[in-house]
Formats: C-alpha cells, structure tokens, sequence
C-alpha cells in the first residue's frame, strides 16, 4: 500500500495521519514530514497510524528521530491509534514504552 | 507435501512492497496473522539489508534472490548472495537498550526466526547466503 500523509493542522497541534506501508522506500518522505511539521514549531506533533498495514526497521528509525528532534525542540510527541502492525513491531523492538502512545 | 519457489526482484527499494505481496499468501495458509507478519517482516527485512548495505552490487543482474522451501511443519528462507563470508561475525543484532534509530533489522529477524544461520553462496565463491528457518509449532525440528 503507497503511503500518503495528510497533515491537519489546529493552532497548536499538527496531526499526521499516515496511510500505507512504512518501509525502505517510503520512510524518507515520513522523515521529511516530520522535520518540516518541527520547523513550525507546533505544540503538540502527533502521527496517526491506524492506517498503516506495515512497517519496518527504517519506519521505526524515522519514529525514533521524531521523538529525539521534538524533544530537542520541546513539542509533544505522541503516536496515535497504532495499528496491530505498528504495535507488533514496537513489541518487537522494545519501544512501545518509550513512546507516547495514544488511542486503543 | 513441501513446496519450493524462488522469487527474484530488482535490489531497488520500490520492489520491497512487490516481494511482500509475493511472500504474505504463501504463509496465511499455515502460520497464525500475527506470524505471517513477522515473517514477511524478517524477509523484507533481510532483503533491504541487501540494498541498505550495498550488497547488490555483488548480485547477478542487481537483483535479490529468496528460495522458500514451505511445508505444513516448517518454513526455510534462503536469501541468496547476502554478504561476503569475512562480514558474517560483524552481522548481529545491536543492544536494545540503546535507543537510536537504525540498526533493528537483524534483531527482527533473529527474534521471529527460530534458526538463523549462514551457508556458502552456491553460485558465487566468497559469498555467503543467509538461511533461516520458522517452524509452525515455534520449535525447531529435528
């Protein structure tokens, strides 16, 4: 599944909703994403993920990059409705409890 | 009944997506939802080591083999020409302590397969290719 991302904006929170797979040869424009929402920096950045049916080891670097750059730059971070998927690899890597989670 | 196919992709990035639709059916039939995507996850993951790594330049016409031998008991995935045989000790899974990005591939894929191990690439001297093996009742056969 290709992976989209629509970014919804309110004053101080930016809210990602990714759709599709994360994997080698779309994490890029994941990381890219993210690094232009920081520049602005919002209050709060969080990625939707219940659309997302895989992820991989550089999706799961790109999330762990997110987490180092807002916390340099002191914007919430949070993950939203993870899907089974994400979930199952962030088990798997031991980082469920390192990020904020948030949703089912 | 054991089956055996090989399937071959571009050592490209954007064939990634291809070879996991290619790998998902074959496993739906004997390993529950949450294993067949550790697999195809441990796969996919092997193969973009290859491409991450820069390996492919070692590969037949650039391309990523995986032969998977699929029986009711036991998958084994050959990924073919995956390293030089001197750059085998240095491929490990890293601390997970540590949180950085990078680097959880080969913990994904020891951590979903119950064997992995390195045999000698048969169609090309010095290489090596990376076997590994998931049984459907956890355990490895004997």
């Amino acid at each position: 599944m290709k992976l989209t991302i629509e970014r919804q904006e309110t004053d101080d929170t930016v809210v990602l909703v990714v759709t599709g797979d994360v994997d080698m040869e779309s994490s890029p424009k994941l990381r890219d994403e993210i690094k232009k929402t920081i520049k602005k920096k919002p209050t709060h950045l969080k990625l939707q993920l219940t659309g997302v049916p895989y992820i991989d080891s550089s999706g799961i670097a790109v999330l762990i990059e997110g987490m180092k750059w807002t916390q340099k730059k002191k914007v919430a971070y949070a993950l939203v409705d993870i899907s089974d998927s994400v979930r199952d690899v962030l088990q798997m890597s031991k980082l469920l409890s390192v990020f904020t989670v948030e949703g089912d | 009944m054991a089956h055996n196919m090989t399937v071959c992709v571009p050592a490209d990035p954007s064939y990634l997506r291809s070879l996991r639709g290619f790998i998902q059916p074959i496993y739906e039939k004997n390993f529950p939802e949450d294993e067949v995507r550790q697999l195809v996850l441990a796969i996919d993951e092997a193969c973009s080591n290859i491409i991450k790594h820069g390996q492919s330049w070692f590969l037949p016409k650039g391309t990523i083999s995986v032969s998977i031998l699929d029986s009711k008991k036991k998958t084994v995935v050959t990924v073919h020409n995956y390293c030089r045989a001197k750059e085998v000790e240095k491929i490990k899974p890293r601390d997970l302590d540590d949180i950085k990005p990078g680097g959880l591939g080969t913990h994904f894929i020891a951590e979903v397969m119950d064997k992995v191990e390195f045999e000698p690439c048969t169609v090309r001297e010095g290489r090596m290719a990376l076997v590994m093996t998931k049984c459907t009742s956890g355990k490895e056969e004997s």
